[in-house]
């Protein structure tokens, strides 16, 4: 497909299928670390808590959790591994207008760099974890989606950021198939895709 | 490509001396054969039928009325023709020139509402209404009132997200609409997060 046919301006608003110069992309891993604010005779620390569900409760012998425990029904900050690249809003127009806290990001991947086999693979969308974007200009390289890398973030990490470009309207319709199909492992036929719109 | 005029005659006499029967300027004598009442254009295999009715499908079972235009491509000549397809098979055909349209047309045009009238009752459009959708089409023979294209027509199909569908409606939707795949995912070679991102 050439660029043209795959790319469009950015709009006013924010969509699905929107490109990101960089923007922040979590991958956690284990262990899982809580990161607390202690307060300590000499100011502030933040100090780590390695969780383990088997680990001994607080105040048990050999417990190294906080001392008023865990609280992971209202939230921890924990420790994760973050990268900062070019990503893609997953999330539809319809939900970025009602949904002021939530915006899913996928992280792309530049195609340039691995084997060339590999490279055939992902063009061709026979991989279902990816979605091949074409190049574009001098701006984006050949690339690709990773749809394993999905990142929740807020709104505001968007704030500052730039928008290159869009997909159009056919390309996002492709975008959702081959989510669908990375989700599924089944295949939808376009035309039932294409016959189907939902209104916001 | 063969022109096929307008299908109308007299089932009497499906290859006599009809009124109707047009020549082209090279003398070939088009051929009338009933029940196609279709605008043929030369450059395409699509069959179109411009007309007022939504069914132009020529079926003797299914009475219909509709009016027709048959543009003879490079021939700058027209058919109009008016057919009942409730199985009287009667009905009749006009030739005019486009290069005509508005004075000698108008009269031709009221003689064909007349007589279409005649052949198959009253109208449910008034004679100027007929004009002017007649004349609509002539000056812009690719755009029609209603274009009917029944194999291809599609119909978009809108979900309505008001209606409360259950489990199991939606778990055989995605069975409907959907298989499991046939091919397997095929392994890469490599490793994406041993690569860097930038």
């Amino acid at each position: 497909m050439k660029a043209e046919e795959f790319y469009r301006d950015v709009d006013l608003q924010w969509c699905q299928g929107d490109i990101i110069r960089e923007i922040p992309h979590i991958h956690l891993k284990p262990p899982l670390t809580v990161i607390r604010k202690e307060h300590v005779k000499y100011g502030e620390r933040l100090t780590p808590y390695a969780y383990s569900s088997s680990a001994p409760q607080t105040g048990m012998p050999g417990s190294n959790s906080p001392q008023d425990g865990y609280k992971f029904g209202q939230g921890e900050q924990v420790l994760a591994f973050c990268q900062a690249a070019f990503g893609m809003i997953l999330t539809h127009g319809c939900e970025i207008d009602k949904d002021e806290r939530h915006r899913t990001v996928a992280l792309i991947r530049p195609l340039s760099g691995v084997p060339s086999e590999g490279q055939e693979i992902i063009k061709a969308n026979q991989k279902l974890s990816y979605y091949y974007l074409p190049a574009y200009g001098e701006i984006l390289g050949e690339s690709y989606v990773d749809f394993r890398r999905i990142t929740t973030l807020h709104p505001d990490f968007l704030k500052n950021t730039e928008r290159i470009v869009s997909l159009t309207d056919d390309a996002v319709k492709v975008l959702q198939l081959q989510f669908f199909r990375y989700l599924t492992r089944r295949e939808i036929t376009p035309e039932v895709l294409d016959q189907l719109s939902i209104h916001p | 490509m063969i022109e096929r005029t307008i299908a109308i005659s007299n089932s009497s006499s499906p290859g006599g001396n009809t009124p109707w029967m047009d020549t082209t300027t090279s003398g070939e004598e088009h051929t009338l054969q009933e029940n196609s009442l279709l605008l043929i254009e030369p450059s395409t295999s699509i069959t179109r039928t411009y007309g007022t009715t939504a069914n132009a499908s020529v079926n003797p079972t299914i009475a219909c009325r509709f009016m027709a235009i048959q543009r003879i491509d490079n021939y700058e000549k027209y058919l109009l023709g008016v057919e009942d397809t409730s199985g009287l098979s009667v009905s009749f055909a006009s030739s005019f020139d486009l290069s005509f349209l508005e004075e000698s047309t108008k009269a031709h045009i009221h003689t064909c509402y007349r007589l279409s009238g005649l052949f198959c009752g009253n109208l449910e459009y008034p004679e100027e209404q007929f004009r002017s959708g007649l004349i609509a089409l002539l000056e812009h023979p690719r755009t029609s009132t209603q274009v009917i294209q029944e194999e291809e027509e599609r119909e978009t199909i809108y979900a309505d997200t008001n209606q409360v569908l259950t489990f199991r409606d939606l778990a055989n939707a995605l069975d409907r609409i959907s298989r499991p795949t046939e091919v397997e995912d095929i392994p890469l070679p490599f490793d994406p997060d041993d690569y860097p991102v930038v």
